[in-house]
Protein backbone atom coordinates (compact mmCIF):
# COMPACT_ATOMS: atom_id res chain seq x y z
CA UNK A 1 0.00 0.00 0.00
CA UNK A 2 1.21 3.32 -1.22
CA UNK A 3 1.68 6.00 1.91
CA UNK A 4 -0.46 8.64 0.12
CA UNK A 5 -3.55 5.41 -0.28
CA UNK A 6 -4.82 5.73 3.48
CA UNK A 7 -4.91 9.51 3.55
CA UNK A 8 -6.50 9.87 0.46
CA UNK A 9 -9.61 7.59 2.29
CA UNK A 10 -9.98 9.91 5.16
CA UNK A 11 -11.01 12.62 2.83
CA UNK A 12 -13.13 9.93 0.92
CA UNK A 13 -14.22 8.41 3.77
CA UNK A 14 -15.78 12.11 4.68
CA UNK A 15 -17.49 12.29 1.70
CA UNK A 16 -18.89 9.27 1.97
CA UNK A 17 -20.26 9.91 6.06
CA UNK A 18 -21.21 13.41 5.05
CA UNK A 19 -23.81 11.78 1.90
CA UNK A 20 -24.98 8.95 4.33
CA UNK A 21 -25.87 11.55 6.72
CA UNK A 22 -27.76 13.42 4.57
CA UNK A 23 -29.70 10.57 2.85
CA UNK A 24 -30.54 8.80 6.11
CA UNK A 25 -30.79 10.81 8.77
CA UNK A 26 -34.31 11.54 9.84
CA UNK A 27 -34.63 15.55 11.66
CA UNK A 28 -36.57 13.75 14.86
CA UNK A 29 -33.60 11.19 15.41
CA UNK A 30 -30.42 13.16 14.89
CA UNK A 31 -27.20 11.07 15.12
CA UNK A 32 -25.65 11.53 18.23
CA UNK A 33 -21.59 12.38 18.07
CA UNK A 34 -21.04 8.44 19.04
CA UNK A 35 -22.92 7.43 15.66
CA UNK A 36 -20.99 10.03 13.88
CA UNK A 37 -17.84 8.30 14.55
CA UNK A 38 -18.85 5.03 14.10
CA UNK A 39 -20.38 6.14 10.44
CA UNK A 40 -17.15 8.14 10.11
CA UNK A 41 -15.01 4.28 10.76
CA UNK A 42 -17.51 2.51 8.91
CA UNK A 43 -16.86 5.17 5.81
CA UNK A 44 -13.30 5.03 6.35
CA UNK A 45 -13.33 0.74 5.57
CA UNK A 46 -15.06 1.62 1.75
CA UNK A 47 -13.19 4.55 1.25
CA UNK A 48 -9.99 2.30 1.87
CA UNK A 49 -10.82 0.18 -1.10
CA UNK A 50 -11.55 2.86 -3.22
CA UNK A 51 -8.25 4.33 -2.51
CA UNK A 52 -6.86 1.12 -2.98
CA UNK A 53 -8.18 0.48 -6.63
CA UNK A 54 -6.19 3.53 -7.74
CA UNK A 55 -2.91 2.07 -5.32
CA UNK A 56 -0.71 0.19 -8.07
CA UNK A 57 0.36 -2.14 -5.01
CA UNK A 58 -3.44 -3.14 -4.48
CA UNK A 59 -3.38 -4.43 -8.16
CA UNK A 60 0.18 -6.23 -7.76
CA UNK A 61 -1.46 -8.11 -4.77
CA UNK A 62 -4.42 -9.26 -7.07
CA UNK A 63 -2.32 -10.15 -9.84
CA UNK A 64 0.19 -12.26 -7.15
CA UNK A 65 -2.59 -14.16 -5.77
CA UNK A 66 -4.26 -14.79 -9.17
CA UNK A 67 -1.41 -17.23 -10.04
CA UNK A 68 -1.46 -19.47 -6.84
CA UNK A 69 -4.00 -22.26 -7.14
CA UNK A 70 -4.79 -22.70 -3.25
CA UNK A 71 -6.50 -26.30 -4.10
CA UNK A 72 -3.32 -28.15 -6.10
CA UNK A 73 -3.65 -30.74 -3.35
CA UNK A 74 0.78 -31.53 -3.14
CA UNK B 1 -16.29 -12.40 1.31
CA UNK B 2 -14.98 -13.13 4.64
CA UNK B 3 -16.05 -10.83 8.05
CA UNK B 4 -18.22 -9.56 5.46
CA UNK B 5 -20.44 -12.19 5.50
CA UNK B 6 -21.84 -10.99 9.49
CA UNK B 7 -22.51 -7.96 8.06
CA UNK B 8 -24.45 -9.03 5.05
CA UNK B 9 -26.24 -12.16 7.37
CA UNK B 10 -27.71 -9.33 10.11
CA UNK B 11 -28.71 -6.99 7.11
CA UNK B 12 -30.68 -10.14 5.48
CA UNK B 13 -32.49 -10.68 9.29
CA UNK B 14 -32.94 -6.73 9.06
CA UNK B 15 -35.55 -7.54 5.94
CA UNK B 16 -36.93 -10.94 8.08
CA UNK B 17 -40.52 -9.18 7.89
CA UNK B 18 -40.27 -8.93 4.18
CA UNK B 19 -39.07 -12.74 3.67
CA UNK B 20 -41.13 -13.88 5.56
CA UNK B 21 -44.66 -12.15 4.91
CA UNK B 22 -44.36 -10.67 8.68
CA UNK B 23 -44.01 -14.10 10.77
CA UNK B 24 -40.26 -13.56 11.83
CA UNK B 25 -39.53 -9.78 13.39
CA UNK B 26 -36.60 -7.54 11.72
CA UNK B 27 -33.52 -8.19 14.03
CA UNK B 28 -35.65 -10.55 16.01
CA UNK B 29 -32.92 -13.12 17.89
CA UNK B 30 -34.94 -16.02 16.01
CA UNK B 31 -34.35 -14.03 12.23
CA UNK B 32 -30.60 -13.25 13.43
CA UNK B 33 -30.22 -17.36 14.42
CA UNK B 34 -31.72 -18.55 11.11
CA UNK B 35 -29.95 -15.60 8.88
CA UNK B 36 -26.68 -16.33 10.42
CA UNK B 37 -26.87 -20.10 10.46
CA UNK B 38 -28.17 -20.61 6.61
CA UNK B 39 -25.73 -17.73 5.72
CA UNK B 40 -22.57 -19.76 6.78
CA UNK B 41 -23.90 -22.84 5.87
CA UNK B 42 -21.81 -23.45 2.58
CA UNK B 43 -18.73 -22.33 4.09
CA UNK B 44 -18.97 -25.75 6.66
CA UNK B 45 -17.29 -27.33 3.68
CA UNK B 46 -14.38 -26.19 5.10
CA UNK B 47 -14.95 -28.82 7.85
CA UNK B 48 -14.42 -32.08 6.24
CA UNK B 49 -11.57 -30.39 4.27
CA UNK B 50 -9.69 -29.54 7.45
CA UNK B 51 -10.33 -32.90 9.44
CA UNK B 52 -8.87 -34.43 6.35
CA UNK B 53 -12.02 -36.47 4.76
CA UNK B 54 -12.35 -33.86 1.39
CA UNK B 55 -9.53 -32.53 -0.61
CA UNK B 56 -8.75 -28.87 -0.53
CA UNK B 57 -11.05 -28.70 -4.19
CA UNK B 58 -14.20 -29.88 -2.57
CA UNK B 59 -14.23 -26.25 -0.95
CA UNK B 60 -16.83 -24.01 -3.26
CA UNK B 61 -17.91 -26.81 -5.12
CA UNK B 62 -21.62 -28.58 -3.68
CA UNK B 63 -22.73 -25.78 -0.86
CA UNK B 64 -22.31 -23.21 -3.44
CA UNK B 65 -24.50 -24.65 -6.17
CA UNK B 66 -28.31 -23.52 -6.34
CA UNK B 67 -29.63 -27.07 -5.91
CA UNK B 68 -27.68 -26.64 -2.12
CA UNK B 69 -29.47 -23.42 -1.26
CA UNK B 70 -33.09 -25.96 -2.96
CA UNK B 71 -32.30 -28.94 -1.25
CA UNK B 72 -31.88 -26.64 2.13
CA UNK B 73 -34.82 -24.51 1.58
CA UNK B 74 -36.96 -27.70 0.41
CA UNK B 75 -35.88 -29.50 3.92
CA UNK B 76 -36.73 -26.75 5.97
CA UNK B 77 -40.31 -25.49 3.92
CA UNK B 78 -42.15 -28.55 6.01
CA UNK B 79 -41.63 -27.62 9.16
CA UNK B 80 -41.26 -23.91 8.75
CA UNK B 81 -41.57 -21.76 5.59
CA UNK B 82 -40.81 -18.67 6.90
CA UNK B 83 -37.58 -20.35 8.48
CA UNK B 84 -37.41 -22.02 4.55
CA UNK B 85 -37.95 -18.48 2.81
CA UNK B 86 -35.21 -16.91 5.37
CA UNK B 87 -32.64 -19.62 4.79
CA UNK B 88 -32.90 -19.89 0.71
CA UNK B 89 -32.72 -15.90 0.62
CA UNK B 90 -29.76 -16.42 2.92
CA UNK B 91 -27.45 -18.71 0.98
CA UNK B 92 -28.31 -17.35 -2.64
CA UNK B 93 -26.96 -13.75 -0.94
CA UNK B 94 -24.09 -15.74 0.24
CA UNK B 95 -23.34 -17.07 -3.03
CA UNK B 96 -23.79 -13.40 -4.45
CA UNK B 97 -21.21 -11.92 -1.75
CA UNK B 98 -18.52 -14.73 -3.23
CA UNK B 99 -19.26 -14.60 -6.60
CA UNK B 100 -16.85 -11.19 -6.73
CA UNK B 101 -13.71 -14.01 -5.51
CA UNK B 102 -11.85 -14.96 -9.22
CA UNK B 103 -12.42 -18.72 -7.34
CA UNK B 104 -16.14 -18.49 -9.06
CA UNK B 105 -19.12 -20.43 -7.87
CA UNK B 106 -20.43 -23.41 -9.81
CA UNK B 107 -23.92 -22.40 -9.45
CA UNK B 108 -25.59 -24.80 -11.74
CA UNK B 109 -24.40 -28.46 -10.35
CA UNK B 110 -24.62 -30.97 -11.34
CA UNK B 111 -26.10 -29.80 -14.72
CA UNK B 112 -22.23 -28.01 -16.05
CA UNK B 113 -18.94 -27.74 -13.75
CA UNK B 114 -18.46 -24.39 -15.32
CA UNK B 115 -17.81 -21.34 -12.80
CA UNK B 116 -19.50 -18.52 -12.05
CA UNK B 117 -17.14 -15.48 -11.14
CA UNK B 118 -16.85 -11.26 -11.58
CA UNK B 119 -13.61 -11.73 -10.75
CA UNK B 120 -13.13 -8.12 -8.82
CA UNK B 121 -10.37 -9.63 -6.03
CA UNK B 122 -8.77 -12.53 -5.93
CA UNK B 123 -9.38 -15.69 -4.06
CA UNK B 124 -6.69 -16.58 -1.31
CA UNK B 125 -7.20 -19.66 -0.31
CA UNK B 126 -8.83 -20.69 2.91
CA UNK B 127 -8.74 -20.35 6.51
CA UNK B 128 -5.33 -19.28 7.45
CA UNK B 129 -3.16 -16.58 7.91
CA UNK B 130 -2.49 -15.93 4.78
CA UNK B 131 -5.82 -15.81 3.37
CA UNK B 132 -6.75 -13.04 5.72
CA UNK B 133 -4.05 -11.16 4.79
CA UNK B 134 -4.01 -11.34 0.68
CA UNK B 135 -7.94 -10.96 0.91
CA UNK B 136 -7.58 -7.18 2.72
CA UNK B 137 -4.39 -6.06 0.80
CA UNK B 138 -7.26 -6.15 -2.35
CA UNK B 139 -9.52 -3.00 -2.88
CA UNK B 140 -12.99 -4.78 -3.30
CA UNK B 141 -12.61 -6.44 -0.32
CA UNK B 142 -13.20 -3.10 1.45
CA UNK B 143 -15.47 -1.77 -1.03
CA UNK B 144 -18.05 -4.29 -0.63
CA UNK B 145 -17.37 -5.75 2.97
CA UNK B 146 -16.84 -1.90 4.24
CA UNK B 147 -20.12 -1.23 2.57
CA UNK B 148 -22.16 -4.40 3.76
CA UNK B 149 -21.36 -2.93 7.36
CA UNK B 150 -21.86 0.65 5.92
CA UNK B 151 -25.43 -0.61 5.10
CA UNK B 152 -25.77 -2.71 8.08
CA UNK B 153 -25.68 0.61 10.01
CA UNK B 154 -28.21 2.08 7.76
CA UNK B 155 -30.73 -0.67 8.43
CA UNK B 156 -30.11 -0.43 12.41
CA UNK B 157 -30.82 3.35 12.39
CA UNK B 158 -33.96 2.89 9.89
CA UNK B 159 -35.06 0.05 12.00
CA UNK B 160 -34.39 1.97 15.29
CA UNK B 161 -32.08 -1.01 16.96
CA UNK B 162 -28.78 -0.98 19.01
CA UNK B 163 -27.12 1.42 18.33
CA UNK B 164 -29.79 3.36 17.55
CA UNK B 165 -32.41 2.64 20.36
Amino acid sequence: MLKRTPVIAIFIAALIAAVAVYFIEVPERPFTFGHLILLYILSYSVALGIALYFDPRSQETKEKYLKINFYEEK
Amino acid sequence: MQAGHFAVALVISSYAPELTGGKVDAFSIESIAVALAAHQLPNLDGIPIMLGWAKKAFHCTWSHSLLFALIVGLILLPFNAAWASLSFTSIIIHFLADMPSSVGLPLLLPFTKKRFTLNLWADTGILDWESFKGTYLQAWTWILEGGAFLFLFIRAYQEAVWPFV
